[in-house]
């Protein structure tokens, strides 16, 4: 979710922010490249996190995160077609 | 080495591994649904994970070695400029997705079967397995769009 969440904040920032995507450029080499890293870094970070911090954790529990997860994504996957769009059509 | 670093192969990669990983999770889906033993299902999401990791590195390694500064121009001044400006960002963002998710699903179904049915997450899982199929699919659609307009642009 962290990651998905992650992707669409930078990438709509970045497209309308030069300066964001010139320092995600120089980072790596390509801002694709550094948003591929860090949300990887993300994604593996919260695992670590969620993994370790003692909680009592069930089945309900999990599948709650799972069906937001699901959500999630699927909600920021819209929102990235809908930027670009818009961003196309000279809307934003 | 060379011929793996050719533009038509590093496509060929990626368009071959993302369709290892599509076929994985549908498989899973099937392995899910019927209640297949902890072995082949653990093996199937594995497959896929390491599949779209695949399709990633080959498509990464064409798009910011060739596709900027060779596709995109073709495209942008092409018949369908709309091929780079929606579908070519709407894919390479939303891609960036699909491996926590296949990741995700991967370690869920290192659970036992039957540990995924008390902890009801099973039926979840499967939907999981369905969407990430389903994304691996839309942007193959994507995929084939932006080729295709890359190919008009080049005639036209």
């Amino acid at each position: 979710m962290l990651s998905a969440l992650f992707v669409v904040v930078v990438t709509i920032w970045a497209e309308l922010s030069p300066p964001l995507k010139n320092w995600l450029a120089e980072w790596s080499g390509h801002h694709w490249v550094s948003k591929s890293i860090f949300s990887l870094l993300i994604y593996f970070s919260g695992l670590f996190l969620f993994y370790y911090v003692p909680k009592q954790v069930d089945g309900n529990v999990v599948r709650k995160y799972l069906n937001a997860l699901l959500a999630t994504t699927f909600l920021s996957a819209l929102a990235i077609f809908a930027f670009y769009t818009g961003h196309h059509l000279g809307v934003f | 080495m060379e011929i793996l670093l050719s533009k038509p192969v590093l496509v060929g990669l990626h368009l071959g591994f993302g369709i290892i990983g599509i076929d994985a999770f549908l498989w899973l889906l099937g392995e899910l649904r019927g209640k297949a033993r902890r072995k082949p299902i653990v093996i199937t999401a594995l497959v896929g994970v390491l599949s779209f990791f695949g399709s990633w590195i080959a498509g990464g390694y064409y798009y910011v070695t060739y596709y900027g500064n060779f596709v995109r121009p073709v495209i942008k001044e092409g018949l369908a400029p709309w091929a780079h400006n929606i579908m070519m960002e709407t894919k390479e963002h939303i891609f960036l997705f699909i491996i926590p998710l296949a990741l995700t699903i991967y370690f869920a179904v290192l659970l036992t079967t039957e540990e995924l049915e008390s902890a009801g997450i099973r039926k979840t899982v499967m939907y999981l397995a369905a969407y990430v199929a389903l994304l691996g699919l839309a942007i193959g659609a994507m995929g084939f769009m932006i080729s295709a307009a890359a190919r008009w642009g080049a005639v036209n």
